[in-house]
């Protein structure tokens, strides 16, 4: 083995250090420059929060999102991939939350509109395998088990469950008949569950929430995708107005998310497949507007900071969520 | 506008003026008819802990909304309070509105309210008798030994702090009223 790969690793390992230090820097200068009167946030935007009311509890959550893979990894480390394959996936996701329980449980149908392609070969003789649709439908529920409040800060914790039924189409035909890989599938076929739990701390002008979820994969003819382990932080921070004083105002948050799935290999009539299931850690930014008391748009990018994929993989690229929440009921 | 014309106006204007004066005692020329005050509850302040996400506040609003008798909500979140104007000569149901701040996604933490109301007695208790059924029973502090020398049944406007007794863990109606501050009408 060359020397030269450990060294690309440190590199590597040193570029995300530096991201994180600035990223880390940044926020706590934005953090300083504002009073300690200035308080209260919205909804993280990539991580669960576990208030269940009001923005979760009638509403409808919308957001278009680009993601891509491209870039062959192996064992951790670039290397040339011979197809030159990129993934590529435009979705809308619609979520349509509803408080069936005041302020203890919210229960939601999560529904994907995915336009998924596989391009690969050499640039003069490019082939894409496409298909595009709705995909699996989740039904999942919230339910708030601890909330201890006190003048303008507050802390809660949900549990959080999710049941995804296969109604998105899984047995999409390529080009010749033969089917798609199951990565490429509108639905995985099978039906999934989800489990996990759900922390938000808000205080003074700082909002934290966390959650750890955990999704159990099943089999559907012979393939299984790994069980996943979602773990993930985000700090919030409302700018504008410096001080809330009178609802509604218009609000401008910022936030910091690193959110992680760490996913186990996938299966094949009970084999493990080497190339697949590893951990990947990205670090996001986002911004939210409020200008409506029952409007919110937010954007987030979302950056890999650290893949370590297990086998032979296409790498993840950054991610680009936009979105809005409106409270309609 | 002749000489005869202009001196009228200097007779009859003054004349005009006693008239008005004597049918308003408040003698302000110009002041519009007054109606005595009616009773009820005229401010109603809810202290909201945990009030520190905005948007969250939608739910606590929907839910104020729709307690009887509420004209008007402000909610100060820097305050970390929801100020109601019940209707006019209403009141509102204080146990009613605290479960509205729970349901709206928050905790409750005390009440202060404005209410002009008559001076009553419940189950031998010095008590504060409003529209709507409602009646509080006035804690024994040294503004309620000071409000009760004017006599049961006079109407009052007082400004207070109102709590839900707990006895053995169960609580019950009336709220009891600790007053601060009151006028005699």
């Amino acid at each position: 083995m060359s020397l030269s790969v450990p060294r690309r690793g440190r590199a590597a390992r040193s570029r995300v250090t530096s991201r994180l230090i600035t990223a880390g820097a940044i926020l706590v200068a934005l953090l300083a420059a504002w009073p300690e009167t200035a308080h209260a946030q919205g909804p993280p935007i990539n991580t669960q929060n576990a208030f269940v009311t009001a923005l979760s509890g009638g509403a409808f959550r919308t957001f278009f999102l680009t993601f891509d893979r491209s870039g062959l990894r192996l064992d951790g480390e670039k290397v040339t991939d011979p197809l030159s394959r990129e993934v590529h996936v435009r979705g809308q996701m619609f979520v349509l939350p509803y408080e069936l329980v005041s302020n203890r449980l919210v229960v939601m149908g999560v529904v994907p509109y995915l336009d998924k392609s596989l391009e690969m070969g050499p640039a003069d003789n490019r082939q894409e395998l496409s298909v595009n649709g709705f995909g699996d439908l989740a039904l999942a529920a919230k339910l708030g088990i601890y909330q201890l409040d006190r003048p303008n800060r507050t802390t809660r914790v949900a549990l959080f469950g999710r049941l995804k039924l296969p109604t998105g189409d899984d047995d999409a035909p390529g080009p010749e008949g033969q089917l798609l890989p199951k990565s490429l599938q509108l639905g995985t076929g099978s039906v999934d569950y989800s489990a996990g739990v759900i922390l938000t701390h808000s205080v003074g002008p700082v909002g934290l929430s966390g959650d750890l979820i955990y999704d159990i994969n099943t089999v559907d003819d012979g393939f299984a995708f790994g069980d996943v382990l979602h773990y993930d932080i985000a700090l919030g921070y409302r700018i504008l107005p410096r001080v809330y004083r009178m609802y509604p105002a218009k609000q401008i948050n910022l936030y910091l998310e690193a959110n992680g799935t760490w996913s186990q290999r996938s299966t094949l009539e009970g084999t493990s497949l080497i190339d697949s299931g590893g951990n990947v850690l990205r670090l996001s930014p986002g911004v939210q507007f409020i200008p409506l008391a029952n409007l919110l748009v937010e954007v987030t990018y979302q950056v890999p900071v650290w893949q370590g994929l297990n086998g032979a993989q296409l790498e993840f690229d950054p991610t680009f969520k936009v979105g809005l929440r409106w409270l309609i009921f | 506008m002749n000489h005869l014309s202009l001196r009228r106006y200097l007779y009859v204007f003054p004349i005009m003026a006693l008239l008005l004066s004597l049918a308003h005692p408040s003698g302000a020329l110009g002041a519009l008819p007054t109606q005595r005050p009616e009773a009820g509850m005229l401010e109603v302040t809810v202290q909201v802990d945990g009030l520190s996400c905005p948007f969250c506040a939608y739910g606590l609003e929907k839910k104020l909304k729709k307690v009887e008798n509420v004209a008007d909500l402000s909610i100060q979140v820097d305050q970390g309070r929801a100020v109601l104007t019940p209707e006019v000569g209403t009141s509102l149901d204080l146990e009613e509105l605290e479960k509205a701040v729970r349901d709206g996604g928050f905790t409750p933490h005390g009440i202060t309210l404005i209410a002009r109301g008559r001076l009553t007695e419940f189950n031998g208790v010095p008590a504060l008798e409003l529209p709507n059924d409602t009646v509080l029973l006035l804690s024994d502090n040294a503004e309620t030994s000071a409000l009760l020398e004017s006599g049961s049944g006079a109407v009052v406007r007082v400004e207070g702090q109102a709590t839900l007794e707990s006895k053995d863990g169960h609580t019950g109606h009336p709220y009891t009223l600790s007053i601060s501050a009151f006028e005699i009408d």
